[in-house]
């Protein structure tokens, strides 16, 4: 996994490693405007995030899970731009994109699309009033409990459950997005552009791209998961493939993603072929009578073999229930 | 209406207080080119809609909301590419945003570019026939218009004078939640213009119109007359005035002529189809 990513970004021969030193993320020059700050494996950071500078404007995309991983975004975007954060943008609703909101200055505006803003309220609200409600003494359990723990998916889970409960104990509160667009909008620098485009039944339902035409830079947010599992519990499946079409569809050299290393179009096409086939999966198994968890990995593509994440089986278990209510 | 005037001084425009942290800046004369704008306190971010023709009017906005709020504004939002709502723009910091929709930009573009090189062209003639003015009995135009004509006739000439590109582009609504109150921002397609942005305050129940509406009309403004009164579209200006009546509103800040009703709404309803529709 780590050495298709050095591969991948050794392919970017334009993409500059910056020497920033973060434990949460390491610190990526796309292009002129652009920094990408792609989480560390493990890191307590949870999501990639990035910067853009066009100007007369310094835009911050994703506030991670983490309070401190977003302190140090912060700091990154004032050192390599010597601005203060005129605005935040958030790709979607997911609290590893958004726990970091509340350290940044309240004249920063923070937008999102209409419909994230309302998942925010919604479910975004109750999974952060969940964790923050956690029992400390729990925490400390799960925290014992990966010393004795052999399985590797246990301990993927148990990681992950303890980088969200931690995400949100970092912060005080939960801040919302204060500006929303239905469809998109531009902002306009006086160096470049920056397209915010929405878009509906993806991986959320109402998930956000950044998007600079002039320097063929994407921000998908969790519109891609590179080379690995993306979760497609909390939107339409159907619909992802589908926007990955379009999105596809732009002009673009290099993507940071959700999670996983900077990538391009080929990562896309792969996530599409991951779901598709995951699809077909669930669906033969469910048609012949068989139990869908029975899907091992060497039942995929031999490209998609050797991905490796906590939601695989939370996807079988959601194709599941989608096909049979279907 | 339960709204009271703010102690302010200006030569250009009065201002209104609507409801608490909402401003009405109303023209205190009636030229063409006398428009109204507006102060939109959400609590956290302050917003502007629309910057006004005169230069002595902008910088008296300006002064108004530093006086109000002693900072500087969120956002600016230009309604539509008209010279007359937003030639103000470059008195603002450049840090501030400035809200409009594409097509408006393009536009501002397009046209307002070649009027200022034609205010610039003329601008010597214009100032001596103002001079003229003043001192002859028949005046079409009060004193203190000629004086903002003369004072905006030496400030498009000056060199350092520019037309400032709205930068925050948006085709459909946005909404800006602040702590106090909520904004919608809703764009409509051909109307007035190709392209009108209004600002609507749902709680409060105020819509800031641009040059969607005119307080006041005159027979003498239809279209074969002067033709002041102007729609680039009157069927579609209809509708969407008819879509905006229908809504849960009770103040209308006109782009022309002031604060109204319903009741104004419907007369430039009536208007439209009286000279347009119907002929």
């Amino acid at each position: 996994m780590k050495n298709l990513g050095i591969i991948i970004i050794m392919s970017f021969d334009f993409v500059k490693k910056l020497d920033f030193e973060s434990e949460f993320f390491d610190l990526y020059k796309l292009s002129e405007s652009a920094y990408g700050a792609i989480a560390k494996e493990d890191s307590m950071m949870g999501s990639n995030a990035g910067f853009i500078d066009i100007g007369d404007y310094l835009i911050i995309i994703d506030t991670t899970l983490n309070a401190k991983a977003a302190d140090d975004l912060k700091h990154a975007s004032l050192q390599y731009t010597q601005k203060e954060p005129s605005f935040v943008v958030i790709t979607h609703n997911h609290l590893d994109h958004i726990i970091g909101n509340s350290i940044f200055d309240k004249s920063t505006q923070i937008f999102t699309s209409d419909q994230t803003l309302r998942n925010i309220r919604t479910e975004g609200r109750k999974s952060y009033d969940q964790l923050k409600d956690f029992d400390p003494e729990k925490i400390a359990e799960l925290e014992e409990s990966l010393e004795t723990e052999t399985d590797e998916e246990k301990i993927l889970d148990i990681k992950n459950d303890l980088r969200f409960l931690k995400g949100v104990r970092s912060v005080k509160f939960l801040r919302e997005p204060n500006v929303t667009f239905k469809n998109g909008c531009i902002i306009h620098g006086d160096k470049k552009n920056v397209h915010l485009q929405s878009f509906r039944k993806a991986h959320t339902d109402g998930d956000v791209i950044v998007y600079i035409p002039e320097e063929k830079v994407l921000f998908a947010g969790d519109l891609l998961f590179a080379n690995r599992d993306p979760w497609i519990g909390s939107g339409d499946p159907e619909g992802w493939v589908f926007v990955n079409e379009e999105l596809m569809g732009l002009d673009f050299k290099v993507v940071v993603p959700g999670h996983g290393s900077l990538a391009s179009k080929d990562e896309f096409s792969l996530e599409s072929k991951y779901i598709r086939e995951l699809m077909e999966l669930v669906k033969n198994k469910i048609n012949a009578g068989e139990d869908p968890t029975q899907i091992k990995r060497e039942d995929f593509s031999e490209e998609l073999q050797s991905w490796n994440s906590i939601c695989f089986g939370w996807n079988i278990n959601f194709l599941a229930e989608l096909l049979k209510k279907a | 209406m339960n709204y009271k005037k703010i102690d302010f001084e200006s030569t250009y425009f009065d201002l209104f207080g609507l409801t608490e942290g909402i401003y009405a800046v109303i023209s205190k004369n009636d030229s063409e080119m006398s428009v109204s704008a507006g102060i939109l306190d959400l609590g956290n971010y302050l917003i502007i809609y629309d910057t006004l023709f005169y230069p002595g009017g902008t910088r008296d906005l300006y002064k108004a909301i530093k006086e109000l709020y002693g900072k500087d504004p969120s956002f600016i939002i230009n309604s539509h590419y008209h010279g007359d709502h937003m030639l103000g723009n470059h008195y603002f910091p450049i840090n501030i945003p400035i809200i409009s929709t594409s097509i408006t930009a393009k536009r501002i573009k397009e046209d307002v570019f070649k009027q200022l090189k034609q205010f610039r062209k003329t601008a010597e003639e214009e100032i001596q026939k103002r001079k003229e003015m003043l001192n002859s009995d028949d005046a079409p135009f009060g004193e203190i218009e000629i004086h903002n004509d003369i004072e905006f006739y030496n400030d498009v000439t000056n060199p350092d004078f520019k037309i400032r590109l709205p930068n925050f582009l948006i085709n459909n609504n946005l909404i800006i939640n602040g702590t106090k109150k909520t904004l919608h921002l809703i764009p409509y397609g051909t109307g007035h213009t190709d392209s009108d942005i209004i600002a609507y305050l749902p709680d409060d129940k105020i819509c800031f119109m641009g040059g969607l509406l005119n307080a006041n009309l005159d027979d003498s403004w239809a279209p074969n007359d002067t033709g002041r009164f102007n729609a680039f579209d009157p069927s579609k200006l209809y509708k969407i005035l008819k879509s905006i009546i229908e809504k849960d509103i009770e103040i209308y800040v006109a782009g022309h002529g002031g604060i109204s009703t319903k009741k104004a709404v419907q007369m430039n309803m009536d208007f439209i189809k009286k000279y347009y529709l119907e002929n």
